[in-house]
């Protein structure tokens, strides 16, 4: 299959433009803050199912595990809520513990909060590579060149520094010691060895791309709209309209 | 015009160290998935005030470490930054909402290097900046999960934090101390 650029669904390449990723990620950062403001559920439902379906439309074998471990998260919701907020009339009695309202209520309005928030972001990860998003932060938010290679260099690094710290577990196995750091000093030996690794990698590619003048680098500039950011921008307004008058 | 020259120096940022920043981004990226695991084994076993004095610190170190290595103004925010930024471009159950405890956690470890002018880079320092986060950290847990508990036990939680951060923040000087000694 070839990639021409476009919008990738199930295994075929669309060839229509992206959205810009400026608008979605302040489509994404607007939603995010809703969230946290929201109290209702009834406010928040429609939000949650809204912005997860998209992102199970776009791209649902890259994000449908985070809809997983939330439920598997929602355990920990409802014993917090359990603990905190069991007050009010009794809507359940199992014998071992009294399930009351405002338990209930607070259970479902910070499972759908978190439900939103990862929604928002799963579409936000969903539409666009990391280093797209990268690309897109400089060139559209005017994010410093040197942040994005920051990240962009870190992106490279992940695969290599990971086999990095599998080699370090493997190591510490083999000379009898715990695979995973779990003391103050199991972790600083861990780390010390990782970032050693890490930046004689980083010194001699600093000095190479000083030497090819990276510092005069400059990345160009600009954002131009589409047709599915004016329906991003409209779904943005409706949320909002529907969040703050229903 | 002499004395100014290296104070210069200093405070700019080169490409190395913008490459530093990223080695310490990517290594806590990876670090923050591996601990999730360690975090809830020992919440089984110890509740939430012991797991928070013994792991909740990991999440504030890029901190102290970023800004002990590179020893520039604001190394320290961008340390916490750069790992938040790295999580909230991947899947993750948090989202954009690691940018917020990003950006809050970096600024509040930057203000233990800012409150001595960006002169000392020692092992108070770090502590100190270790520590500092454990405020935003808290106000953001209870926004997010409506964590609204009595005062004293707020202050309690908020005491096992800046233990467990300020812990790491050590812990942070000595990995900085012998990276770089190498």
């Amino acid at each position: 299959m070839q990639d021409c650029g476009g919008i990738l669904l199930e295994n075929r390449c669309f060839c229509v433009r992206k959205p810009s990723v400026a608008v979605v990620f302040i489509y994404a950062l607007i939603l995010t803050t809703l969230a946290l403001l929201l109290k209702e559920p009834h406010r928040i439902l429609p939000l949650v199912v809204f912005n997860a379906s998209m992102s199970l439309i776009v791209g649902w074998r890259k994000v449908w595990w985070l809809y997983f471990l939330i439920l598997v998260a929602s355990i920990g919701i409802f014993t917090n809520a359990l603990f905190f907020a069991n007050t009010g009339g009794t809507v359940l009695d199992t014998g071992f513990f009294v399930v009351r309202e405002n338990a209930l209520k607070g259970f479902v309005t910070v499972t759908l909060r978190v439900m939103l928030i990862a929604g928002v972001g799963a579409f936000f990860v969903a539409l666009f590579e990391p280093l797209e998003i990268i690309k897109g932060f400089t060139r559209e938010l005017r994010m410093p060149a040197s942040i994005s290679l920051s990240l962009s260099y870190a992106l490279r690094l992940l695969p290599l520094l990971r086999k990095d710290l599998e080699e370090i577990m493997f190591s510490r196995k083999q000379r009898g010691y715990r695979k995973r750091p779990l003391t103050p000093g199991e972790l600083s030996s861990t780390l010390t060895g990782l970032l050693i690794a890490g930046f004689e990698r980083a010194l001699w590619s600093g000095v190479s791309l000083e030497l090819r003048g990276f510092r005069d680098y400059k990345p160009a500039r600009g954002i131009s709209l589409n047709l599915y950011d004016v329906l991003i921008i409209a779904a943005l307004i409706a949320q909002l309209i529907y969040a703050t008058i229903m | 015009m002499k004395a100014s020259k290296p104070l210069e120096a200093r405070k700019t940022y080169t490409v190395i160290d913008f490459l530093y920043l990223g080695v310490i981004a990517v290594v806590f990226a990876i670090l923050f998935t591996v601990w999730w695991d360690v975090y809830y084994a020992v919440k089984a076993l110890l509740g939430p005030i012991g797991t928070r004095i013994l792991t909740y610190g990991l999440w504030f170190m890029p901190v102290p470490l970023a800004a002990s290595l590179i020893r520039k103004p604001f190394s320290g925010f961008l340390g916490e930054f750069l790992p938040a930024l790295l999580e909230a471009i991947f899947p993750t159950p948090g989202g954009i909402y690691n940018l917020y405890y990003g950006i809050a956690q970096g600024l509040a470890g930057e203000a233990g290097y800012a409150i001595f002018r960006y002169k000392k880079y020692g092992i108070l320092q770090a502590g100190i900046s270790g520590a500092l986060p454990a405020i935003p950290a808290l106000v953001l847990d209870a926004i997010l999960f409506e964590d609204i508990y009595p005062w004293n036990e707020m202050i309690l939680l908020l005491a096992a934090l800046m233990i467990s951060g300020a812990l790491y923040g050590l812990i942070a000087y000595g990995v900085a101390s012998s990276v770089r000694r190498k």
